[in-house]
């Protein structure tokens, strides 16, 4: 305002004054914005800032991570019956309100040769007793796919939070900061997967943390341990003796849902078929 | 408003908006991570069950159903012991809700699954095959917490081989 009243017409001289102000005002602004990004930036270290970045590109290295582990989930669909204790265990250990699921088991029906239909009643809490009504048919295959957080190593979740409450921990946890957290659900549209939701009590993000807590105290993810069937496994991919290592390891057809998305999910299935969306 | 002044501002606010330690594991709050890391565990292992039960615990041990959680059946050992102390009751299935329990893993769907991983059933073939009234309960000839005991008792008395 000040500037248009100096210049006051369209003169040389008022003009070349306008123009020194204009210059002042701008490096202001722009020595602002740069100060200010330093100093938010400054503490986290160029080191770690350029580790961090490579961590990324390898999917999850072991660099920033003190405890030395690439944890990674892998679900065999061959094994899964589609019981839903997996589901009862997750709601017990983390009483998870009504109608949300951290972890949720989906049915799919193959019906003549490219017929699917897809449900997951309840998030399969309660078992798949019933054929889906809309297919009555004979069907040609039949097979569950427990689903859950991916915890990528390039998780949308995280760019999109505006506060910094959502975060992948050194260890690779994707995990929700609730204090922090304003519940605007950017993360909850972000996630390719679904696999978040907001907390209808707390109205912040919650999702699956693969137990977080648990593994912790050195016990595995409590759908695991429930499984039945050992159609959910959990471990350190670099251990040798663990099974996932064992497992991915092998010359086997190992999948990952949605990787054109390229969030780079540290969860992996086995005998994923190609209807699996 | 001088360089000097913008910086101290950028202080200021960092100082305000910015959470202790933030920045120094990433760009996150690190005490978020020890908050869940203190989570408490509710679904407990069989481990913190024998002690107050070890008959039960050592049949189950022996048992097909060893690789099964107390609580995959019995609802949450949180809410049942606490801090040495028993704080609440606990469920266990009888009748019909016990035949739903057992049926949620064994009930014989279209889906192809190993018989090494699991035998599956269809409810009233099962029965029919075994000539066992269709009314019977799962428990009326199975040992829930080690499913063959009795079936194998049964047939050592009389004398038959393993017929399935
Ligand atoms: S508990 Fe295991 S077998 Fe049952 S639905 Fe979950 S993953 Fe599948």
């Amino acid at each position: 305002m000040a500037a248009r009243t100096a210049s006051g017409g369209n003169g040389p001289e008022g003009g070349r004054d306008a123009d020194l102000r204009r210059r002042g005002f701008l490096r202001l602004v722009l020595s602002g914005a740069v100060g200010g990004s330093l100093l938010l930036v400054i503490p986290m270290g160029a080191a770690r800032l350029l580790s961090g970045a490579q961590e990324d590109e390898e999917g999850g290295g072991t660099s920033n991570n003190p405890a030395g582990r690439r944890y990674v989930f892998v679900v065999d669909v061959t094994r899964c019956i589609g019981c839903g204790t997996c589901c009862v265990a997750d709601r017990n250990e983390f009483m998870v309100p009504d109608g949300y699921y951290r972890t949720w088991v989906e049915r799919y029906v193959i019906e003549g040769l490219d017929e699917v239909h897809v449900d997951s009643p309840q998030g399969g809490l309660n078992g798949f007793a019933q054929l889906p009504e809309a297919c009555p048919g004979v069907a040609r295959d039949l097979f569950f796919v427990p689903k859950l957080c991916n915890m990528c190593a390039r998780p949308s979740c995280v760019q999109v939070c505006p506060v910094g409450a959502t975060f992948r921990s050194r260890e690779g946890f994707v995990l929700v900061d609730a204090k922090r957290c304003v519940g605007c659900a950017y993360c909850v549209e972000a996630c390719p997967y679904s696999a978040r939701f907001l907390h209808p009590l707390h109205k912040t993000a919650s999702k699956c943390t693969w137990c977080f807590h648990r593994v912790h105290k050195g016990l595995e993810p409590v759908c695991v341990r429930a499984c039945p069937t050992g159609a959910r496994m959990f471990g350190d991919l670099d251990d040798p003796d663990s099974e996932v290592g064992r497992l991915l390891s092998r010359p086997e057809a190992v999948a990952v849902l949605k990787p054109e998305m390229g969030n780079k999910p540290s969860l992996y299935y086995l005998g994923l078929r190609r209807e699996v969306i | 408003m001088s360089i000097l002044g913008l910086i101290l501002l950028g202080i200021v606010a960092r100082l305000v908006l910015l959470p202790e330690g933030y920045g120094s594991e990433g760009l996150y709050r690190p005490g978020a991570v020890q908050e869940e890391a203190v989570r408490a565990v509710r679904v407990q292992e069989n481990d913190s069950c024998r002690p107050c039960h070890p008959l039960i615990g050592k049949l189950h041990e022996q048992g097909e159903h060893k690789a099964l959680l107390c609580e995959n059946c019995h609802a949450v050992g949180g809410d049942h012991f606490l801090n040495d102390m028993v704080i609440g009751g606990m469920s266990s299935p009888c009748g019909e809700a016990l035949d739903g329990s057992c049926m949620r893993c064994h009930r014989q769907m279209d889906v192809a699954v190993d018989p090494e991983i699991i035998k599956l059933i269809k409810g009233p073939d099962h029965l029919d095959k075994l000539r066992v009234r269709s009314d019977h309960d799962c428990d009326q000839c199975h040992h829930v917490h080690a499913p063959l005991k009795w079936v194998r008792e049964a047939r050592a008395m009389v004398g038959v081989s393993d017929g399935g």
